[in-house]
């Protein structure tokens, strides 16, 4: 390595090899991914337990590919999600249940109440399908966020969440975010979506506090987060024939 | 380590000729490497700062109040004002003064890199505020505005292109190890920054690549460029204090090729069990595991290059900060690779066991070996001594104990933190008392490293207003005992007296 050339194809290959491996070709891949089609395997009967029939036979299910929602419409609030800096305390992520307990974290799936060994989806690639950046997070200094349109009940609960977190739970340590929400004047009457606080912190007499549309996209993200449909079959890569004999 | 212990004499070898010859080369990059250091200390005050709030945001969400000061955005502010504000600017400074002295050439366009240098602040500057004011991305070490990448960039060619000129007019003779170092870092940091970037925020759409990615250029940074530029500079102050060669300078050369082989495919580990192919993850824990092997062949080297000049410690700043840099990056290296097994890694991810990592690799390792270089090469540049050692004394214990602190702190809690996210009926609220006592502990450790480093920043200033100490030998941390009053170490302090 005395010289600079050699040197420079030395470090090339040492780079080059691990950049196209781990980085360029998956993510070649990634941009590759399709939507899958539910198939008429998918609801096999003879699946028993596997399949969730109930969820196939709903008819505005028909004919919907995998995952049902695209990513484009809940960008804005993606991109408040980033610039809040969210990810940096929240994931989006379930782990499968041989690196740690996700599936059967409380609260963390559709089911909200704990109810025995009930397991939610880990995630997979298609659950993040189209994002320009999959907001998987970096911590989990709060809950995980992956189902969390399961969680609120509605909007006005998450602006509430996000305005005054310490309303709902004194010992919440979530940080809150002023900038989001503005103070307008009542005019003949309240908005419907004014927040709804305690007189402590309500606004003056004849104002309200509205979230602005950049709180409402992020509402309408955070809400949309619902990474839970069953998989089609294609997806988890077992034919009818396998999942009957792991079922036996 | 009494101060009694004897400090051997070392001869100087150096002609006139020669010290004339680094004396000229010297003035020629006195100005970038200062303004390098200046600008970096004033960006490691901020991050420090940065991180104290953020730190403290933890358990008191309402401290300061403003929402800029918000976790989610002193967090990433903190660690991009860290990273490329001090730690990547204190590494240019160190490499333009080591490659000059190196290839025993003057930097040609000093004025030139001092630019370059003001943009590279300028793009630092816009990111900071940019992350804190709400523009920012969720891309681990790459939270600044999609802006700013370019800016950042091409302030790097500038400023590094002037290195390869220099090695390129070299004098003829061996080429030393911390070269190689220098130089490899000069190309490795554009290819990872350009192909994350125009994946990240010009190409887009990578979904559940993003992050993987943004994590794999995050592990980069701290193996390929963080690393070869601390080693570079330990190798080269260790010897040169010491006064001994490098023990083995074939086992100095497969440490290297082994780091760089592997170093490039660490980071991925970061999304064990997450929605990518089994591999990905799987690969990227083992390389980080298989990179305690150019660990150990480098702690050898440096270990055996000491040997029978320990009491140096003593008395040298720059020897002992670059030490304690050179424990640190064996403790850091061991403490990557036991959070990427798969047992732990299950309490470590998502936790902030990994922020606890990174710190042993940013602050214990290469901020000391910086520390170390700076307390090295300032008095060659202004041709002044540092005023006082027991400044520097102070110094080195608050940032030692402070960085460990904050380490193991982090490492620990979050760690404990994790063990309990991961019981399943478990409520935050029971996980969020269980780790206060960490995350109070953290503030503390973070207040001793605001200490040390303020202290740090007047001493430097002095140097810089050259109000140091114009005659006389060099600095040491302790003076040595009456019996040894005769004795200097010959390599330490300004050489143009």
């Amino acid at each position: 390595m005395e010289s600079l050339p050699k040197f420079i194809l030395g470090l090339a290959a040492c780079f080059g090899l691990p950049a196209f491996c781990l980085v360029l070709k998956p993510y070649a891949d990634e941009r590759n991914r399709q939507p899958v089609p539910y198939t008429s395997a998918d609801t096999d009967p003879d699946l028993g337990l596997e399949v969730d029939t109930e969820f196939y036979e709903r008819p505005d299910l028909k004919g919907v590919v995998y995952p049902t929602f695209t990513a484009g419409s809940k960008r804005r609030g993606q991109l408040v999600y980033a610039q809040m800096g969210c990810a940096q305390c929240h994931t989006q992520i379930i782990r499968p249940s041989y690196i740690g307990i996700d599936p059967y974290k409380k609260g963390w799936g559709s089911e909200q109440e704990a109810k025995g060994l009930a397991e939610t989806r880990p995630s997979t690639p298609w659950d993040y399908l189209g994002e320009d950046f999959a907001m998987i997070g970096q911590r989990r200094l709060g809950p995980d966020l992956a189902n969390a349109g399961y969680r609120f009940k509605s909007a006005s609960d998450l602006h509430l969440m996000l305005y005054a977190p310490r309303t709902i739970k004194a010992w919440s340590n979530h940080p809150e975010y002023p900038s989001l929400y503005e103070t307008v004047v009542v005019e003949s009457k309240r908005r419907a979506d004014a927040l709804k606080l305690p007189a402590k912190i309500s606004a003056p007499k004849g104002q309200q506090i509205v979230p602005t549309s950049d709180a409402k996209a992020l509402a309408e993200y955070i809400l949309g987060l619902k990474r839970d449909l069953p998989l089609p079959i294609s997806v988890s890569g077992k034919t009818v024939a396998e999942k009957k004999a792991a079922a036996k | 380590m009494s101060q009694e212990a004897t400090m051997p004499m070392r001869p100087n070898l150096s002609t006139p000729e020669d010290v004339l010859q680094r004396v000229a080369i010297d003035k020629t990059t006195r100005l970038p490497v200062l303004f390098f250091f200046t600008s970096a200390t004033v960006w490691l005050i901020i991050a420090t700062v940065l991180g104290l709030i953020s730190s403290t945001k933890l358990y008191a969400p309402n401290f300061l109040g403003w929402e800029w000061t918000n976790y989610g955005r002193t967090q990433p502010a903190f660690i991009n004002a860290l990273v490329y504000g001090w730690a990547m600017q204190a590494g240019f400074g160190v490499m333009v003064w080591m490659m000059a002295r190196l290839c025993r050439v003057e930097l040609k366009n000093p004025l030139t890199v001092v630019v370059a240098g003001h943009f590279w602040n300028l793009g630092v500057a816009l990111g900071v505020i940019g992350i804190l004011g709400g523009f920012g991305t969720a891309a681990k070490w790459l939270e600044m505005p999609p802006i700013v990448w370019p800016i950042l960039l091409v302030a790097y060619l500038l400023i590094t292109v002037w290195l390869i000129v220099m090695f390129q007019a070299r004098r003829k003779g061996d080429v030393f190890i911390s070269q190689w170092y220098l130089l490899a870092a000069c190309f490795t940091f554009p290819w990872m920054y350009l192909i994350a970037n125009v994946v990240l925020n010009t190409l887009k759409g990578a979904g559940v690549m993003g992050p993987a990615i943004a994590s794999w250029y995050a592990s980069n940074l701290m193996f390929l460029w963080f690393v070869p530029v601390g080693l570079g500079a330990a190798y080269f102050i260790i010897p040169k204090i010491t006064g001994q060669p490098i023990h083995s300078y074939h086992l100095a050369k497969l440490a290297f090729w082994t780091l760089l082989g592997l170093g490039g495919w660490t980071g991925m580990q970061d999304l064990l069990g997450g929605p990518l192919p089994k591999w990905m993850p799987a690969v990227s824990g083992g390389a980080q595991i298989l990179l305690l092997i150019p660990v150990i062949m480098v702690g050898i080297n440096h270990y055996k290059t000491v040997e029978g000049s320990h009491s140096l410690v003593n008395f040298s700043p720059a020897l002992r900060f670059t030490f304690f840099g050179a424990i640190g990056y064996t403790a850091a290296s061991a403490v990557m690779a036991v959070l990427s097994l798969s047992s732990i890694a299950r309490y470590a991810q998502f936790s902030f066991a990994g922020d606890g990592a990174q710190l042993f690799v940013i602050y214990m390792f290469f901020t000391m070996v910086m520390f170390g270089a700076i307390y090295f090469i300032v008095p060659r540049v202004t041709g002044c001594e540092w005023v006082s050692g027991s400044r520097i004394r102070f110094h080195f214990w608050f940032s030692a104990y402070g960085s460990i602190a904050l380490g193991v702190l982090l490492v620990a809690g979050g760690l404990w933190y994790g063990s309990s996210v991961d019981a399943w009926d478990r409520g935050y609220e029971a996980t969020l008392s269980f780790s206060q006592g960490f995350r109070t502990g953290t503030t503390v450790a973070w207040f001793l490293i605001l200490l040390a480093n303020l202290s740090f920043f007047f001493h430097l200033m002095l140097m810089v207003m050259n109000r140091g100490r114009k005659a006389g030998a060099a600095t040491l941390i302790h003076e040595p005992a009456i019996d040894h009053a005769e004795l200097v170490i010959t390599t330490e302090g300004a050489e143009a007296a």
